[in-house]
């Protein structure tokens, strides 16, 4: 898969939970370009294309990333936090998938910059149907502010 | 001599007679002869002058006649010569002896027979006594009327004396009463008729008393006649004596002091009585006064004993108090010099009072400032401070070479003022305060080890809650993850590989995925559990009913199908929480429809009743009820007294309940029977506005409205 071809970075460091997501998002046949970051720090080095991702390339961000907030290395908020931080990947669209129903990461989640906050419903047919409505909005009807390496300017005719 | 005895006489015995009779005859029978010279000389002759018969006759008759008389004798002898008698001539002859004697001679001529003249007679008496006897009668006669004049003078001059003496008498302010023998009053001046209210009466002395009312001092004893003073007196006894004499006009009795003097004459005879009358009323009455001050004087003298005594007493007191006391007690005067210094004092300075002067009191004694070690500044002394007038309580440490280790003191001293508010000096009241000092000491330690415990129990406790907040978190995140792994593969397991599993299979696998939604369920209410303790109470004045009405269009799902009538009172605002009590209506609203859910018509109530200054909220409901023998297991976590097959549930919604009132400082319990319905009470503050109203609250609760 070439790393500048990523749909969605999904991050998460259960494999259950990734798992059951792609299980999902196939279902809806979205997940042939998504890639895995099973810590903070992996999705970092893809995002920033540092580490092993040196040679990809900021033009060619994903057009989401799922993001759990509870993760190892780097968790979800430090990742959210740098992402949002940066002119250079502040653009992507982050939505945060997490078990929590803390209101305080909500809110704090949102102040970072987070485009959405999703709660992972324990009933795995809620799951299936939110993960679909996310890919469907996210990859189809939203327009993502990259296409092709070219960063959309607001106003410019698609 | 009788006519008769002479006629029986012859002639010659007449001559020896008549000789005879010359011869004692007391005058001097003389004759002589015309020519002068004597011619007989009788006895009386000799003795009146002084010259025997033979010595005189013959001798001239000159010899009797003094020098200057001569010529008187030559004009009688003339005269006899013619025939005259001399009678009674009274003249002056010498006698032998050479006195000179008056005579009163009668010379008469002698004639013989032939009535010639031839010589002459003369009878001469010795009348010397009986001139000197007339000189002395003259002169006693002058004498007379020199005291007859006088007499007169003397009479007038006693006239003017008695007017003076009356005017005198009447003039002075003591009466004056004297009286004869027989009690006739001679004098009864100007005042004794002023003192005696009465004028003199001539009654006898018996009556003095009734007629004047006098009586003893008593006032009331009539005075004994017979002892009254002037009466006395009469009798020759002097008296002095008070008495009492009621005088005829209204208020007027008086007290006299009578002094009475029995009055004698010349001879010394008794003849009267005087007595002085002195008006001693005023006198009387100031002695009466007199006594009564005295009477008082001498009370207050025993009384100034008495309570001298008791000061005294109270003295000795209040000394064995200061040296009973454990407080030292010091008094200074204003020089600063100690006037007092109790035992108690010595006891805990360990000094006596010394002759110091008060700017060395510090160094002396040894006092510090709390410090221990900073000197008492000396004119912060409060012995100091009060004898400037100021009173102050201090603490100071004491250490001197007489104590074995310092000693902690408070004293407080207070100005000594006299009764002008001039301070005199001060006084300081002392008490060793080491021990509390100490204790104070052990106190502080104690606390601060306490403060030091506290803040590391609270640091712990911060940690547990951190603690605790973690495990929610991980149990909303980390518990929620493995289930929903579960769920999601047994569903996957069923989709994708279901035909290929016979039918107990699937039915185990749709088990595990109802076991994953109760268990589901079962955290997110423990998180709700454990939120409400997490929650900080945010009061405000909360209208319940519309809270009320928000959880029952809620819960409308859950009445789908049913018959539900809802009797939902006006209930007054409550200083609440909303969003908590919106829980604790949830979940109590919640299980009366879960627990009226076999009843054709379910009934479900809110009242309120006031409580205590609060609100008692009443959720009934005609449901199933419970036995209340287990009513102490329904607020419990996890507690459940119907089985899951009947009702549904966690164990949790009433523990949450539970836990949201009392966080509200309220109270929350139940009442029920088995399949007569239950009610759950639970109060709440009544908001401030309609707190004032104490009926507000029941006539909400009356004012029931009905809602189906």
């Amino acid at each position: 898969m070439n790393m500048n071809e990523v749909d969605i970075l999904l991050v998460d460091d259960s494999q259950d939970d990734v798992d059951l997501t792609l299980h999902a998002l196939r279902t809806e046949n979205l997940a042939n370009r998504v890639f895995i970051a099973r810590d903070g720090e992996e999705a970092l080095e893809f995002l920033f294309c540092t580490g092993p991702h040196v040679q990809r390339s900021f033009d060619h961000p994903p057009k989401l990333v799922l993001l759990d907030l509870k993760l190892p290395k780097v968790d979800g908020m430090q990742v959210l936090k740098q992402v949002k931080d940066d002119p250079r990947t502040k653009i992507i669209p982050v939505v945060l998938m997490t078990s929590s129903r803390e209101e305080r990461d909500l809110v704090r989640g949102y102040n970072l910059g987070a485009n959405s906050y999703l709660q992972k419903p324990v009933d795995f047919d809620d799951f299936r149907k939110m993960v679909k409505l996310l890919g469907l909005y996210w990859l189809v009807t939203n327009r993502p502010p990259v296409t092709n390496g070219v960063p959309q300017v607001p106003g410019q005719a698609q | 001599m009788k006519r008769a005895t002479a006629s029986h006489l012859d002639k010659v015995g007449i001559a020896s007679l008549l000789a005879a009779v010359v011869d004692s005859s007391d005058d001097a029978i003389i004759s002589k002869s015309l020519d002068g010279t004597i011619t007989s000389w009788n006895r009386g002759a000799e003795i009146v002058f002084g010259y025997p018969a033979s010595e005189a006759v013959g001798q001239p008759m000159l010899m009797l006649i003094p020098p200057n008389r001569v010529e008187e004798e030559f004009d009688i002898l003339a005269r006899i010569g013619r025939g005259e008698s001399v009678e009674h001539i009274e003249t002056v002859r010498l006698r032998k002896d050479g006195k000179t004697i008056a005579i009163s001679a009668t010379i008469s001529p002698i004639k013989d027979s032939s009535s010639a003249i031839v010589g002459a007679s003369t009878i001469a008496r010795d009348i010397t006594d009986r001139k000197q006897a007339e000189d002395r009668l003259a002169e006693q006669t002058e004498e007379l009327s020199r005291q007859a004049e006088e007499l007169l003078r003397s009479q007038q001059a006693l006239e003017a004396q008695s007017q003076m003496l009356k005017l005198v008498l009447d003039s002075m302010g003591e009466g004056l009463v004297a009286a004869d023998r027989e009690g006739h009053f001679l004098i009864w001046n100007d005042s004794a008729s002023k003192l005696m209210g009465r004028e003199p009466a001539e009654i006898p002395t018996e009556q003095w008393t009734p007629h004047f009312k006098v009586f003893l001092p008593d006032g009331l004893t009539p005075y004994p006649p017979d002892r009254l003073p002037l009466v006395r007196a009469l009798r020759g006894e002097p008296a002095q004596v008070e008495l009492i004499v009621e005088r005829p006009e209204p208020e007027s009795r008086v007290v006299l002091e009578v002094a009475a003097h029995p009055v004698k004459d010349t001879a010394g005879k008794l003849c009267g009585g005087v007595a002085i009358l002195r008006d001693i009323t005023e006198r009387k009455r100031a002695e009466v006064a007199l006594a009564r001050q005295a009477v008082e004087l001498s009370r207050q003298t025993e009384e100034l004993s008495r309570s001298r005594k008791a000061m005294e007493t109270q003295t000795l007191m209040l000394q064995s108090v200061l040296d009973s006391i454990s407080e030292g007690l010091v008094a200074a005067d204003e020089t600063g010099k100690f006037v007092l210094w109790n035992p108690a004092a010595t006891r805990i300075v360990g000094l006596s009072a010394a002759n110091v002067p008060p700017a060395q009191w510090t160094e002396h004694f040894g006092t510090y400032l709390p410090d221990t070690v900073t000197p008492f500044p000396p004119e912060q002394n409060p012995l100091l401070r009060a004898i400037r007038g100021e009173a102050c309580t201090v603490e100071m440490y004491v250490r001197n070479a007489e104590l074995e280790t310092g000693v902690w003191i408070e004293s407080t001293g207070s100005p000594l003022k006299g009764n002008d508010g001039v301070v005199r000096g001060g006084v300081v009241a002392f008490r060793d305060i080491t021990q509390r000092k100490t204790a104070e000491g052990e106190i502080r330690r104690l606390n601060e080890e306490l403060e030091e415990r506290v803040a590391e129990r609270t640091a712990q406790l911060a940690a547990a809650n951190q603690e605790l907040e973690a495990f929610t978190y991980s149990v909303s995140h980390d518990l929620r993850a493995p289930l929903r792994h579960i769920g999601g593969f047994s569903r996957i397991l069923i989709e994708d590989f279901g035909p290929r599993m016979d039918a107990a299979a699937q039915q185990h696998l749709q088990r595990i995925a109802d076991g994953v939604q109760r268990m589901g369920l079962l955290v997110d209410e423990l998180l709700n559990l454990a939120r409400v303790g997490r929650h900080a109470l945010h009061l405000q004045p909360t209208e319940l009913n519309s809270v009320i009405d928000d959880v029952v269009s809620l819960l409308q799902p859950e009445t789908e199908g049913r018959a539900v009538t809802w009797k939902i009172a006006q209930l007054p605002p409550a200083e609440c929480d909303p969003i908590l009590i919106k829980q604790v209506f949830q979940n109590l609203l919640a299980n009366a429809l879960k627990f009226t859910r076999t009843r054709e018509q379910a009934v479900i109530e809110i009242s309120c009743q006031p409580k205590n200054g609060q609100m008692a909220i009443a959720v009934r409901d005609n449901g199933v009820g419970f036995n209340m023998k287990y009513s102490d297991k329904l607020f419990g976590v996890f507690q459940r007294l119907h089985r899951a097959e009947e009702f549904e549930g966690t164990g949790i919604g009433l523990a949450t309940v539970h836990r949201i009132v009392h966080k509200h400082g309220g109270r929350i319990w139940a009442e029920a029977e088995m399949d007569q319905g239950a009610t759950f009470y639970f109060t709440l503050d009544v908001a401030a506005p309609t707190r004032v109203e104490a009926g507000a609250i029941a006539n909400h609760a009356a004012v029931a409205g009905v809602r189906s």
